[in-house]
């Protein structure tokens, strides 16, 4: 038959298809969330989408920076003086741009700012 | 997640309305993925213009603009009775709430939510309206266009508080919808509930997009789905269609710039199958167009256009091994499906020309872009394609899943009986020549 071949690579090629594209995650968080408790990387450096792990910041980091927000106001500037793995032009730096929306953190090591805040020391000062 | 649900059920009922007025002709699932589409296209573009006009985003205000479309459902309702899901449409539906568990389970913590999409929410919901200093003097990639950050803002407007818990019940939403249209196209296709739902099942979970609270899931939705129904505009004397789609690509320009280029992709492959009626996709320009000029007027610039591109593109073109082999070693996941998907159109390459051609133009032009692209970048090629080649090629996944399923699924059948040549529905041609064979 002439369409034989075709007909047997088109059925192989859909089931390719349909193995390949598969993700069986999805099924299984119907049921458990265990896959998704390991921590990521706490660089948030990663080719895979962070959700398939734990949150790596820890929760007093994340406290800090709601107290950050809570003393300062729209409009300020923040400067952050965090100590490695933290510091520098990271993922921390850009959870803080996030969670400190509405004031302006400065790059890096750059201190000149109303509100210098301190980690891990958890010091927050306020300049001027 | 209250507000969250409150939105969606709130833009899927407006969506509902205003999908009513641009395509009578839609029916069934397909309807009400385009409904969901249009009402998150409409919001974000409502709250966009309210910043516009200097009106600043209140519930008050936002709900009026919202239930305004519905007030057309009363005179024209467009429910009719669903039918009966197979046991096939089952199992997309646990997938779909697998996704929904995915991307809720835990509040936002991807890096470019951070940076990009979540700042740029959070900031113009702290301004009640969009802050065009924030975005032009950020570096937090200020060409980015602004529909995702403007529909995570709609639940905060209506919560009244920055809601980023369950802002994942949004990316979910979407790429069901895409899923829906999946599902209602496949039907008119194939004719049968069943091939519609495999179908819609092989390209499920490519579509349910991992990178929640970024673009990509919806820049996919909206530019996949917009593919969808230009190709079935393309077959049908109406344009309904053919506007529905543009309006779709249009919007998949308002989530991130290979939208835009999805559109220049779309036209040219429209061009090759019917050049008269390219003119009916200008929505889309219409659409993206009001984004360009916006960036144009504010200066956004972009970074991968600055400096000397060609040079860059020529510089990285003499490193084409090294190139080539970062593409290898950093290549998306869901392997098996891209290799499936490339050997069907190597193995099949006559069929999809004849019959698939609007389709597999678009999709294989935009797999080149969305490869080529990594040649200008004015950063690291290596550490580009490291971190963004795992998310690009999915924006246009689902669009080739799709294309594979239309080309595969009537080879197994036609071989099976001559009788199956016969035109799935009697305002579609036959099957040979394709819906989408030129006709000009």
């Amino acid at each position: 038959m002439k369409l034989g071949w075709q007909r047997v690579a088109a059925s192989i090629l859909l089931a390719l298809l349909f193995i390949g594209g598969f993700r069986p995650m999805f099924l299984r968080l119907l049921v458990s969330r265990r896959s998704l408790m390991q921590p990521g990387p706490v660089s948030g450096l990663d080719t895979r989408p962070l959700r398939e792990h734990a949150d790596a910041t820890t929760p007093e980091l994340l406290a800090f920076f709601q107290r950050i927000r809570s003393v300062t106001r729209r409009g300020d500037t923040v400067g952050l003086v965090f100590q490695p793995p933290f510091n520098g032009f990271g993922y921390v730096y850009w959870r803080a741009s996030y969670m400190l929306s509405g004031r302006t953190v400065k790059f890096p090591g750059e201190t000149d700012a109303n509100v210098i805040a301190y980690w891990p020391e958890g010091k927050i000062e306020r300049q001027r | 997640m209250i507000a969250v649900l409150a939105a969606l059920i709130l833009v899927t009922l407006a969506g509902c309305a205003l999908t009513r007025l641009i395509d009578r002709e839609l029916r069934g699932a397909a309807f009400f993925g385009s409904a969901i589409f249009i009402g998150c296209g409409y919001a974000a573009l409502m709250m966009f213009f309210l910043t516009v006009v200097h009106v600043e985003w209140s519930r008050t205000v936002v709900m009026i603009a919202l239930l305004a479309p519905i007030a057309l459902l009363l005179r024209r309702p467009v429910f009719s009775r669903p039918r009966a899901p197979n046991p096939v449409d089952v199992v997309i539906l646990l997938l779909v709430l697998g996704h929904a568990v995915f991307a809720t389970w835990a509040p936002m913590y991807e890096w470019d939510w951070f940076g990009i999409w979540g700042l740029k929410g959070r900031v113009f919901f702290d301004a009640r309206g969009i802050d065009w200093r924030f975005v032009q003097t950020n570096i937090s990639h200020p060409d980015y266009p602004p529909l995702v950050p403007l529909l995570v803002d709609l639940p905060s407007v209506l919560r009244r508080g920055w809601e980023d818990r369950w802002i994942g019940l949004i990316f979910t939403a979407l790429s069901a919808a895409f899923l829906l249209i999946v599902r209602g196209t496949l039907r008119e296709e194939f004719d049968s509930d069943l091939l519609a739902a495999i179908g819609t099942l092989a390209i499920a979970s490519p579509a349910l997009n991992l990178w929640v609270g970024l673009a990509e899931g919806p820049v996919m939705a909206f530019g996949c789905a917009g593919l969808l129904l230009v190709r079935r505009g393309l077959a049908r004397p109406s344009n309904a269609s053919l506007h529905l789609g543009a309006i779709l690509l249009g919007l998949s320009a308002w989530c991130k710039n290979e939208g835009i280029a999805l559109i220049g992709v779309t036209v040219v492959a429209a061009l090759i199958v019917s050049a008269r009626r390219v003119w009916r996709l200008w929505p889309a320009a219409a659409i993206a167009g009001a984004w360009m000029v916006t960036r144009s007027v504010y200066r956004l610039q972009t970074d991968f256009l600055q400096g000397d591109v060609l040079d860059r593109v020529l510089f990285h073109l003499k490193q084409l091994g090294y190139v080539l082999h970062a593409f290898i070693v950093y290549a998306p996941d869901l392997r098996l499906f891209w290799i499936a998907a490339f050997l069907t159109l190597i193995l099949f390459a006559r069929q999809a020309w004849m019959r698939e051609r609007f389709l597999t133009v678009a999709v294989l032009l935009q797999s080149s872009l969305l490869a080529g692209q990594a040649l200008a970048t004015p950063w690291d090629i290596r550490a580009h394609i490291e971190f963004a080649w795992n998310r690009l090629p999915h924006q246009i996944g689902p669009a080739l899943g799709y294309l594979c399923v239309v080309l595969l699924i009537p080879l197994i059948r036609e071989a099976r009986s001559e009788s199956d040549r016969r035109p799935a529905r009697l305002d579609l041609p036959a099957r040979t020549p394709s819906p989408t064979a030129p006709t000009t």
